[in-house]
């Protein structure tokens, strides 16, 4: 099924959003840690998006049509912290080790949630 | 006009941001990167940094580390590991250390709790959501923010999750919400432990609540079910382990106390008493914050009054008052037997928000109506604003002291993982820091402590004599007696099979050859202790060391390494300490005659290497006092 347009519109004006996100959370650190490099501020911004933030809001578009951006960003990086915890736990159990988690998570959901509007939220 | 509202709030937010940050990472100097551990205080706050490093090397949690476990090796990772694991991934990511990285976690995690709090009160009503902003910064503020820096971090990273469980009850009729209610209940057991079980508590409120209001539907028990299965299947071997070894373990061991995490049967209301509690007991956080907690309480009248009106009327819930009660609710499980309930306290900043909140905006309507004005958003982030600041001249504090240790000892403790063998034992003689004995976990080695409150040590320190035999500690994360599996469901305890063999407390305190230890770690420096004396009886046994065939493989004038390269027969100390003196007569007679001996040149580059006056390689005879007696007090 294709993906409604006007969803494919919001995705890409609320990538927007959190791309402006990410540039005033790096003025903020930026701010607050101003002893600090700009690339290690850089690097440390980036990879709470990456891990935390993005892959929330992608878990959260199945509902994006219930709650606002704002709500669904903040319940979403709390669920994917979550989730995150229970994966890598039992993962790294099981012998992957975490060194993996970083890049085996944040694409597993941005697939997931793809695969989820795609089919399943279109379907429902 | 509409979009400019908008606007004002959401700028009104990242200021809000800045300023939770800027007094959050206070204690972070404004870096991120540290050469020694900033923001940690105690020994809990401590513990968790090697067991980070341990996930981050090792790659998971299954053991515990050995360094942790007073050497065993099969001990199970029993810790919530929560904090680890997203503390380990995140040190990955983004390059920083890990010591950097747990309180930087902490703190971000918190301010997102804030923010997930802010939208629960937003749907309540924006202008208290905007007013209940201020409490919140309370949050990194002692006697609340003890918690962050004194180590209770997984409780606090565990809140995001709470929040998300009270976040499902006023959006239970979202379709599928049953995947919250399964992953935000479900991961609290891996990060804490002890929410999980206030959680069912919580849920049985709030579906007693639904069915007095007549408004539990068919579907809301659904969600309620299917995610609570969820939640117990997630974290299922976890929940093995926690429950086994914390839950059951504490009715076994009765009123030993066990871990604390879950009530031993009857009431008890500890807490007084322990420092750490008493900070956050009723009365001091009512004196601390007078103006402010009187704001609060008039704020859980007024919600009170609220809540039970729309339950006579049946006019619906008000979730963000509701859970206001709730987080009380959870700082006052203590008075049924939960012991750790003391600890959900320094959370009331943010819990507790939204009473702040109502507070002030039921003056406003006062006003408002007296005034006859059509009030604005505006109005209330003005007002919050200036309540902010108000906060922030009125409570906060720029920190004087970043850490409980500072860069010297943490040099120390680091250099030797990087520069011993895995399987080398390590002694501790004594440092005022040491007594935070997770600290020592740092060295990523088999470590023991000496016993400085020990009688015969305290003797010997006294006296100027060196024993052959310590009374030694042996510190660990022995809080549920050192469990390794046996099976799927049954742990055996290292500590409680041996202690049950040699005698209670046997693992932990036993009297050891001093000569059988790889490296001794020695506090080489007076000036920087409160007890001179014990200091002194450090380089006593330093200069015996190095004088019979053992080497100094670190020295920053602080701290001193030293590596057993011969395994010494400690059974004649008293021969070692007369030729010391033997050594120590014939240099000062040289001395007197003018020329130099390879024993007094050995001591005068230790003396400049420390850059004092030749105190270290002194040793005191019996009769010496000097500052034995003050230090044994």
């Amino acid at each position: 099924m294709e993906m409604d347009q006007k969803l494919l519109n919001k995705i890409k004006n609320e990538g927007i959003y959190v791309l402006i996100l990410l540039v005033l959370t790096l003025v903020l650190f930026k701010l607050v840690f101003f002893k600090e490099s700009v690339l290690v501020i850089l690097r440390t911004v980036v990879s709470l998006y990456w891990l935390f933030i993005i892959p929330g809001i992608a878990m959260m578009y199945y509902w994006h049509d219930k709650l606002k951006f704002f709500e669904r960003m903040i319940v979403g990086t709390a669920l994917n912290i979550g989730l995150f915890i229970i994966f890598s736990y039992n993962i790294s159990i099981m012998g992957l080790h975490i060194k993996w988690h970083i890049w085996v998570w944040p694409v597993l959901v941005l697939l997931g949630s793809w695969f989820v509007i795609k089919f399943i939220k279109e379907k429902d | 006009m509409e979009e400019i509202k908008i606007n004002l709030e959401k700028i009104y937010l990242v200021v809000f941001v800045l300023v939770m940050m800027w007094v959050g990472f206070a204690l972070y100097d404004n870096s991120l990167r540290h050469d020694y551990p900033h923001g940690d205080f105690a020994s809990d706050a401590f513990q968790h940094l090697p067991k980070t490093d341990w996930v981050k090397k090792e790659g998971s949690y299954k053991f515990n580390p050995f360094y942790g476990s007073t050497g065993y090796h099969d001990v199970v990772g029993f810790y919530p590991p929560g904090l680890y694991y997203v503390s380990a991934a995140f040190s990955i990511a983004s390059g920083l250390e890990v010591y950097d990285v747990i309180f930087f976690i902490t703190i971000i995690i918190t301010i997102i709790s804030c923010m997930f709090i802010y939208v629960i009160i937003r749907e309540y009503n924006k202008n208290v959501a905007l007013l209940s902003l201020p409490l919140m910064l309370l949050v990194f503020i002692d006697p609340f923010f003890i918690g962050i820096r004194f180590g209770s971090r997984p409780f606090f990273i565990t809140n995001l999750f709470v929040i998300g469980v009270l976040w499902f009850f006023s959006k239970i009729e979202l379709k599928k919400s049953w995947i919250f209610f399964g992953i935000f209940w479900g991961v609290t057991m891996i990060a804490h432990g002890i929410e999980y079980f206030y959680i069912v508590g919580i849920v049985s409120a709030f579906v007693a609540l639904k069915l007095i209001y007549r408004r539990l539907k068919l579907a809301d028990l659904k969600n309620i079910i299917i995610g609570g299965v969820i939640g117990v299947i997630l974290p299922i071997y976890y929940s093995i382990i926690f429950v086994l070894l914390y839950v059951v373990g504490d009715i076994q061991q009765g009123s030993n106390g066990g871990t604390g995490f879950f009530p031993n049967g009857f009431l008890r209301f500890v807490g007084v008493g322990n420092p750490i509690y008493n900070n956050v007991t009723y009365s001091t956080i009512f004196q601390q914050f007078k103006l402010v907690s009187i704001i609060v309480i008039i704020g859980m009248i007024i919600s009170g009054i609220v809540l039970a009106k729309k339950l006579i009327d049946k006019k619906g819930i008000d979730y963000a008052l509701l859970f206001g009660f709730f987080g009380f609710m959870m700082g006052s499980f203590n008075f049924i037997g939960f012991r750790k309930a003391f600890q959900s306290r320094f959370f009331f900043p943010i819990f507790l928000a939204v009473f702040f909140g109502i507070a002030v905006y039921y003056v406003i309507i006062l006003v408002k109506s007296l005034a006859k004005i059509k009030w604005k958003t505006m109005y209330s982030i003005v007002i919050s604003s200036v309540l902010l600041l108000s906060i922030t001249f009125a409570y906060y504090d720029k920190p004087s002291h970043f850490s409980a240790i500072d860069p010297y000892h943490w040099e120390a403790i680091t250099w030797i993982p990087d520069n011993t063998p895995i399987d080398s034992k390590v002694y501790f003689f004594y440092g005022d820091i040491y007594d935070q004995d997770a600290i020592l976990r740092n060295s990523h080695r088999f470590h023991f402590f000496i016993n400085w409150q020990d009688q015969e040590y305290q003797r010997a320190v006294q006296n100027g004599t060196v024993l052959a035999y310590y009374n030694t500690e042996r510190p660990g994360d022995s809080l549920p007696g050192y469990p390794y599996r046996t099976g799927l469901f049954s742990f055996g305890r290292h500590e409680w099979e041996y202690n049950e063999e040699h005698g209670e407390m046997s693992l932990k305190f036993s009297l050891m050859d001093i000569c059988s230890f790889d490296y001794y770690v020695f506090d080489i420096h007076p000036d920087v202790s409160r007890t001179p004396a014990f200091i002194q009886h450090n380089n006593i046994v330093r200069a015996v060391f190095l004088t019979n065939g053992m080497s100094e493989v670190f020295n920053n004038q602080v701290v001193s390494i030293v590596k057993n390269d011969n395994i010494l027969d400690c059974s004649n100390m008293d021969k070692f300490i007369e030729m010391i003196q033997a050594q120590q007569a014939e240099a000062e007679g040289r001395e007197a005659g003018g020329t130099t001996s390879e024993g007094e040149e050995a001591k005068t580059d230790e003396a400049e290497s420390q850059g004092e006056e030749g105190s270290e390689g002194e040793v005191r005879t019996e009769g010496d006092n000097g500052n034995g007696s003050e230090a044994i007090e």
